[in-house]
Order: C-alpha cells, then structure tokens, then sequence
C-alpha cells in the first residue's frame, strides 16, 4: 500500500504499543507498557523490542517523549515517558477503519459447526 | 549509576545496551524485576533470565543510532573502554588463556595455590572487616558516646578506664548533664530465654533512657521504646524490640509480628518494633537479637553492669562533654567519704568502638597475627609460583628472542608475561573467597568462645575487592621477576641456539633465592607452629587444683523463674539438687556461683575485728564463690585443713543463725592471719552478709583465671547464706554432655519457664583458655606444613631442572673418569647450601616472630631451645632428600648419549 492511497496505517504491533502508551494515560514508559502487552495482550516481548518499537514511532511522528524522573524502585534511574501525537491518534483510527472496512461483510463459519 | 547493585545479569544486560537508553532500559528492567522479585524471587529471577536470552542489543544499537542524541547523551558505562590499548590488552589477554590452557598442570597449581593464598588472607579480612569495618547503622556515630567509669581503686586492685556505671550514674547524666546530651541511655548484653528459639539464649541488649533516639535506629516496622514510660523505674509494660535478622530468622519475616506477644524469660512482651536491615546495634561485632526494656537495672540501681550511651546535642565538642563528665564526677566525690576511691568518666566516641573498648585492643592484636599467618602462606605461594614460572619461561626464551628480533618492545613482553601471571590470580582469587566463606562456615559452626561476634558471610564489593587485589597483587609479585628475567634475553646469542642452555645463569641464581625465601619462610611458621603447640601441652601440662573431667554441668537463672532479686532461692534450688542426684549415673552434686576459669570476678569485703587496721585500709576484698556442702570433693580441690561446710544447706535457719561458716584457700589464709599456720575457728566480720564468718576449713589454691597467675587468695561462703539468682549445677557422673542434657530436662520438670542458659561439661566451661593457643597450633601447624611441602617440591624441581640442565656438562665430567657419587654429591651440596641459608634466614625470622608473640606463649619462651634444634634439623633433613633424589639422576647420565645429543 503506498501513501497516497489513504492516511498511514499501523504494523500490529505498533498498534498494540500505541494503544499500550494511550491505555497508560500519561505514566506510559518502558514497564508498565511491557506489562500491559504481556497480561492484555498475551505478548510476551523483550524490552529491547518494546523499546525498537517506541523509537519507530516516535520516527514516525506517532509519539513524542521526554525524560522523566527518577525513581528508587528502579535504582534512581530516569524514565523514559511517552504521548501519543495527534497524526498517532489519526494512525490509530486509520488502522481500525482500514479493519472495519475488512471485517464488513465478512462471516466466519461458526467454529461448533464446524467441528 | 550501576544497575541494582548485585545483580551480574541486570548489569550485564546493561552492558549491552547503548549508551543513551541504558537508563531506561536498564531502569524498567530493574523496576519490574524488584516488582516481581517482591512476589517471588525464582520467577523473577526466570522472567530476567528470559529477558537477557531474547535481549537484542543489535536491533536495539541500530534504533538508538537513529535517534541522534535526541534522547540525550546518557553517561558511558563501564562497557564502553575505547582506544587501541585496550584491543591490544584483550589481545595480550586472549594469548595468556591460550597459553595456560595449554599448560594446564601450571595452570591448575597456580590457581589452586593462588586460591589458597587469597583465600586465607579473604578470610581473615572478613572476620576484620565485620568485626571492625562494618556500618552498625548508627546515625552519625561521631555524635554518639559511650560513657564508663574510670576506676582505680586501691583497696580492691579494681582498675580499668573502661568500668560499667550503675543507673545511679545514668540518672546523673540525666539530671545533671544540662543540655550537653539530646538523648541519654544505658544498655548492657544479656542472654533470654524466648520461646521462637527454644533452648539457646538470644542475646538481647537490656536498655533504659531513650536507647533508640540516642543511636538514631530506623525501623522497619513499629517504633522504639517511649523513654520513661516504658524504660525507666516505674515503667510496667513489658514490650520488646526485635533485631531484623531474627525477625526474619526466627519468625518467618512475620509480617503480623508487630502487636503479638512472646515470651522472654516466661515472660509474655509485646513486639512493638522491628529494626531495619542495617542496623546492628552497638557493637558491629556482636549480633544483637532483640531489645527489651531494663527493669533490673532500677531495681538495682547501685550495679555497675551497665554502658552508658548519649547523642550529643548540637554544637557539644566531646572536649565539652569531658569537661560536664568531669563536673559530675566531681559533685559526687564532694560528698564521698574519704578513703573510697574517687569517681572519675570515660568517654569514648560509638565512632571509635568495634566490640567494646576493651576487647577492641586484643581483637586488633589477633587479627594481626592472623594477617600475618594468611599473608605468609600467601608470600610462600608466590615464590613458589615464581620459580615454577621462572622454568616455564626459560623454556620460552626462543619465542621472545624470534619476537624480541621481529620489533616487539619489551614493555609489550613484560605487559603480556604479567597479564599470564595475573589471570591465574584473579581466577584464584574468586575461588579463594568461595574457599574463604565456606570455610569460615565450617568453622563459625564450631562452638567458640566468641560465638557472640557476628560475621556477616555475605560477599560484598569490600570483600570482593580486597580478594580481587590479593590475587592481582600476588599474580604480580610471582610474574614480576620471572616476566623482567626473560624479557632480557639476548637476542643474538639465544637465536644462534648456544644460548639455550649456557646462559640464564642469572635466572638460576634467582631461583635459588626463591628456593631459600621459601625454606626460610617455611620455617618461621613451623617455629610459630611449634611455639604454640608447646604452649598448649604446656598449658594443659598444669594442674589447675581441681579436676576438670567428668563433670556436666548446667547453669540454672531464678530470675527468670519469677524470683525478684534478693529473694531467697534456696527452695528452688534445693528441689534441682534432689531432682538431678536423682538421676542415674550422677554420684555427686553440688551447686556453685561459678567455677574456676570462667569469665566474672566477683569481690566480697571482709575484716578482721580484732585488729587495728591502719587509715584508709579496712581490710581485704578477696575474690571469692559460694558453693553448697560437696563442691569441693565434687571438684577433687583439696583440703589442708579443717573441713567442708558443716550441714547441708537446706538445714540451716538462716535468718536466726548469726555466723555463718567460710572456707578460704591458703594464700587469702596466709594474708589474714599471717601468725598462725592454720586459722581453723578465726573470724572475719562480712559487711555483705551483716555477719561475722567462721574458718571452718583451709583450702589448697587452685587456678582460678588463667593458668599462668599467681594465686591471689579465694574465699567460698555457703549457699545457704545467700540469695543468690543464677547458680551453676554441678554432677559428678558418667554420661557427659548427655548428662548435661538429663539435667536440664530434670530441672525443668517442674517449672518448664526455668531459663537454663548453658548446658555443657565442666570440661567446655573451662575451656576458653586453651582456645588461643590450641587454634594458633592447629593453624599454623596445617599451614606450616602445607609450606614445607611446597618448599621441599621448590627445592626437588631445582635440583632436578639443574641436572637436566647440565647433562652435557656432567656427561663430559663422567667421560672423564669423574665418580658418579662425587657427581651426585656436588649437586646435593650445592642444594644443601641453599637450604642451609633458608633454614638459617628462617630461625631469625621465627625467633623474631617468637617474640612479637610471646605475650600469647605461656609456659615456653620465644627462645625455645627444643623448637629451635628440632625444627631446623627437621627441614634440613627434608630439604637433603629432595636433593638427594633428583640429583641421583646425574649419577645415571649416559655420557655417550649427553654428548650425542649436541
């Protein structure tokens, strides 16, 4: 899909980490996020990864960050804290649209029949 | 800032991110990590372990790159060591291991030996380190003093700057000290019995006045103790404080702990705190277990028993509170008679106070010597390994010569022969403090004397480090001289082939030097060794006046059982008595307020009436012990004259008797009645009793302290005149320590809250004197032994790599017409000169060493002829077989195949 054909739309799994930071309501860094993809979303990931990721965004404008504080629990090192930007949020809803315009119409055999 | 300090997985994960994210990274990592660790720490543990598997550092180095310091510039880590030198360091590194694995007999001696070296000296270093380095969490201990009495009195010979103040003085420095002190408190150590942990007393601070604010504690949970409501005289609740590592050991890390009750000495207290984690206490050597209020001490407020402790306020210099001190002192020696001794203070800051001001001093002088045995060991491994070393690199000397010839500077040669020499250290070095820690398990198990001195057995960055400088250190001294030996190596000479084996002449002169610094070394702790190994035979060669075998005894507290003090005892102990003659196996027993050579001097006054004692003398405060009516059979003391005490204790009507029986031995005998040979029926008036005493019997002296003393004179009351609060049981019986055991089970019977603190043989009881010279023996003999034989291999490899040397030289002497014998005996002489410079080296040192020791001898002088001819004759012995052995080789050279070989 190139650009000019509709607005930018999400990998899955930034999809998954974009909607982690907007889930996380302001205290979005590297922990918490990690654990809301593997209780949520069952994504079991490395912190490298998460991280790969976050830089990705953040490239691509869907997320901006700045440094935060730092805390004992996490032997007075500084967070790292992330917002979504608004071209993030319109990212978001491009992908769900883009899914919704999919799913219509589509009906999928019922698995009990099925068996 | 390193990551979670202790954690090798976290750093290393660290060390493999870049720079600019290692902050967050590292943090979140970490701050889930303690998170789950909080609920479990195996699965936290599994989850870092996942995590560091499946860490990509190079997608996450390949991110961080696109960043352009966007996300700042972060703090270089220890990873990051740029520059060529370091490549080149690595290098040299790499080659090292290549070469020690390819020789892995060096490589196993050396690191084995190494691990010995370090691992003794970790060793000790621990102990030192918990006993004198560690924090005792105190805040700012500068600000905190330790206040005794300086006492010298004359009438008693009672001297010492560090005497216990009674809670007369306490109140004194409460009342009287203005404004100098913020907070004031008295403690004193003591052992309690509590539920949790059965039999084995916990040691337990008794403490008045606001202990907790004057030592700044932090809590884990709950709070100190109110001062005055709840520590001074009147206070009535009973609530104690529990040190953190018995709350966790004892009670599980309770978490509903705070508010529950358990008994102390049969006592129901209430947990009203737990210290946090890093506070110890007073003393950084002793393990304080809990805290309880000191109802004794106001209860007798006349004892000296007790340390007192005060913060100073702000801006009070301890010049200042010398100077209060000495005000009060002052104000009470006013209205002091005449004649007592004159009060005076010491103040000691908490800063300056390991143990105890008193035992500091002899802690320091043994961990001294004990420095001294680990760093020897230690100096003989080096030089061991030094001329292992220096054989390996003469066989090298081909490989520097090529290197040396193709443009290698020497500072590089010298660089890479030392990284070969330290690795083996540093490797040695982490195995020394495994061998240091379990073995300091091992023995800290053994019942001590001292078994009251904490030694905390975790491994921190001080121990590590220290562990980790020996081994580099020791790697550097063994490579050190064998390293600038072969980087000197005539290139030419060494290339045309000749070299090989007519030069390093110098290198062999060396080693001989280290064989003699062996030998000598060797030596000194073999005569050390022997020093103390006579003084124990020597120690336990001495009679001590009574009979220390066969005897179980067990120490019984009334306190405890509910008894106040000053009230009479008899009944309870009585019933024991009965209870533990009852038992099969005991044919005798006695009680006694203490036995000989145990720690505690206790002093009674006592005059004659009939003589006029001159001014300021009112006559004798002799040592002395109350004993019931069999203790001294029961002990096998002899009498010379007169008898035991008359009746058996429970019969006398104390309260209407208005005399009471005494024993004395023959010097206290001799001192009050110098005019008669044997003051059977003589009186003294004892002020302590409100009573005159009458000499029923004379007892012959027995050792009472040490073995060495002289005796000073002892008296014994009976029991029966007494109220005394803790008394020693003593059986005479087969059964030992399980005798020891019945006793205690027996004299339980009756009242299960009966606190019976220890539980041993007359034998253990007595003990401690032998402990110093008996543990100096053991160590220095093993290490002393374990020396000869590793000088002997040093002084065998010598010998054996000279004749393989000079084969040529010795095959040419036998072609013409030498003897094989006067061959063999050249070779042994030559080795026998080198020993005999060791052996002599060596009886100076030991000698010296004898006498920077002979304070801790007894019964041998450091001059000891017997240890001086047999231990030197020993070694020489020794160092001739291992001559004589390799050097036989030269005897079998085939001078047609030594020639040949050329």
């Amino acid at each position: 899909m190139s650009k000019e054909e509709g607005p930018v739309t999400l990998a899955e799994f930034e999809e998954l980490v974009l909607l982690a930071v907007l889930r996380s309501e302001g205290e979005a860094y590297g922990a918490p996020l990690q654990r809301d993809l593997a209780e949520r979303a069952k994504r079991s990931v490395s912190v490298s990864t998460v991280y790969v990721t976050l830089i990705r965004l953040e490239d691509k404008g869907f997320l901006t960050s700045r440094k935060g504080h730092p805390t004992a629990e996490r032997g007075g090192k500084a967070k790292r804290l992330f917002e979504a930007t608004p071209d993030g949020v319109e990212a978001l809803r491009a992908t769900r649209a883009l899914r919704d315009r999919m799913w219509d119409g589509v009906e999928l055999p019922d698995p009990a029949r099925e068996r | 800032m390193p990551a979670g300090r202790g954690n090798w997985l976290l750093r290393w994960i660290e060390g493999r991110t870049p720079v600019e994210l290692r902050d967050y990274v590292v943090g979140d990592l970490e701050e889930e990590f303690n998170e789950r660790r909080a609920r479990g720490a195996a699965a936290a543990w599994r989850w870092l372990v996942g995590q560091a598997i499946r860490f990509e550092s190079g997608a996450l180095r390949h991110a961080a790159s696109r960043l352009d310091g966007r996300w700042g510039r972060g703090r270089p880590g220890r990873m990051h060591m740029g520059g060529g030198g370091v490549e080149m360091i690595l290098k040299d590194v790499k080659y090292a291991v290549r070469r020690l694995v390819r020789s892995p007999v060096f490589t196993v001696v050396a690191v084995l030996s190494l691990a010995l070296g370090t691992g003794a000296n970790t060793a000790v270093f621990t102990v030192f380190r918990s006993v004198f380095l560690a924090d005792a969490g105190v805040d700012r201990p500068h600000r905190v003093v330790q206040v005794y009495r300086n006492l010298d009195d004359p009438r008693t010979g009672n001297a010492s700057p560090h005497w216990k103040i009674s809670y007369t003085d306490y109140r004194r420095m409460v009342e009287q000290a203005g404004d100098v002190f913020s907070h004031v408190a008295t403690y004193r150590l003591a052992g309690v019995r509590a539920e949790p942990t059965g039999d084995a007393d916990v040691t337990t601070l008794m403490v008045s006045g606001d202990f907790f604010g004057a030592v700044g504690a932090d809590f884990q949970r709950g709070r100190g103790f109110a001062p005055g409501a709840e520590t001074d005289v009147g206070a009535g609740s009973d609530v104690v404080v529990l040190d953190h590592a018995y709350w966790v050991d004892a009670m599980g890390s309770d978490p509903d702990a705070l508010g529950s009750r358990i008994r102390l000495d049969g006592e129901p207290h209430t947990v009203v705190g737990v210290l946090a984690p890093e506070f110890r206490g007073v003393s950084t050597g002793v393990n304080f277990e809990m805290y309880i209020p000191d109802r004794r001490a106001y209860a007798d407020p006349g004892s000296d028993n007790l340390v007192g402790l005060a913060r100073l306020a702000d801006g009070i210099s301890i010049p200042r509170v010398e100077q209060t001190m000495g005000a009060i002192a002052a104000r009470v020696n006013e209205t002091r008679p005449a004649g007592l001794s004159r009060r005076a203070y010491t103040v000691v800051p908490q800063s300056e106070v390991a143990i105890d001001p008193q035992l500091d001093g002899y802690a320091a002088a043994f961990s001294l010597i004990l420095f001294g045995i680990a760093g020897t060991v230690l100096l003989i491994m080096c030089t061991n390994l030094a001329s292992f070393q220096l054989a390996r690199t003469a066989d090298r000397r081909r490989e520097f010569a090529i290197r040396r010839a193709i443009g290698a500077d020497r500072s590089r040669m010298l660089r890479q022969l030392l990284i070969e020499s330290t690795l083996p250290g540093v490797v040695g070095s982490a195995l020394g403090v495994w061998l240091a820690l379990a073995g300091l398990k091992a023995f800290l198990t053994i019942d001590l004397p001292l078994s009251v001195v904490r030694v905390d057995l975790t491994p921190d960055p001080l121990v590590l480090g220290f562990a980790l400088v020996v081994g580099i250190a020791a790697g550097l001294l063994f490579g050190l001289l064998p390293a600038l030996a072969a980087s000197r190596v005539p290139v030419a000479t060494t290339l045309r082939g000749g070299g090989e084996k007519t030069t390093g002449r110098g290198s062999q002169r060396l080693r001989g030097a280290l064989v003699v610094g062996q030998i000598s070394l060797s030596l000194a702790l073999l005569i050390a060794a022997g020093l103390f190994s006579r003084s124990l035979f020597a120690a336990l060669a001495v009679d001590p006046g009574f009979d220390r075998y066969g005897v179980a005894t067990i120490t019984v507290s009334a306190d405890a059982a509910g008894y106040e003090p000053g009230e009479p005892t008899t009944q309870l102990f009585e019933r024991i008595r009965r209870d533990v003659e009852s038992l099969p196996g005991v044919r005798q027993v006695a009680l006694a307020s203490r036995v000989p050579l145990e720690l505690g001097i206790w002093r009674t006054h006592m005059r004659r009436p009939d003589v006029e004692y001159p001014e300021g003398v009112d006559g004798v405060y002799p040592e002395y012990g109350i004993v019931t009516p069999g203790y001294f059979e029961l002990m096998g003391m002899r009498m010379i004259a007169g008898s035991d005490f008359g009746s058996d204790f429970m019969d006398v009507p104390l309260a209407d008797s208005t005399e009471m029986e005494l024993v004395v031995d023959s010097v206290l005998a001799h001192e009050l009645w110098p005019e008669v040979d044997r003051p059977i029926g003589r009186v003294v008036e004892m002020d302590a009793y409100g009573r005159t005493a009458r000499v029923v019997g004379v007892l012959a002296t027995h050792k009472n302290h040490t073995l060495g003393e002289e005796a000073e004179g002892y008296a014994y009351v009976p029991f029966a005149a007494s109220s005394q609060q803790t008394m020693r049981v003593l059986a005479r019986g087969a059964g030992g320590a399980g005798l020891a055991a019945r006793m205690r089970d027996v004299a339980r019977t009756s009242d299960p809250d009966l606190h019976v603190p220890t539980v041993e043989t007359l034998e253990q009881a007595t003990d401690s004197v032998f402990f110093l010279p008996r543990l100096a023996a053991v160590l220095l003999s093993l290490f002393g032994a374990l020396a000869l034989c590793i000088a002997s291999l040093g002084l065998w490899g010598l010998v054996r790599y000279t004749v393989v040397r000079r084969e040529r030289e010795i095959g040419i002497r036998l072609s013409l017409g030498a003897r094989p014998t006067t061959v063999v005996r050249s070779m042994t002489a030559a080795a026998a000169r080198l020993a005999a410079i060791g052996v002599g080296l060596g009886v100076l040192l030991g000698v010296s060493a004898g006498f920077g020791l002979e304070q801790y001898l007894f019964g041998v002088r450091a001059f000891d002829p017997v240890t001086l001819v047999l231990l030197p004759g020993l070694l020489m012995g020794i160092a001739a077989l291992a001559a004589w052995l390799p050097a036989r080789r030269a005897a079998k050279v085939d001078p047609i195949v030594a020639l040949r070989a050329e």
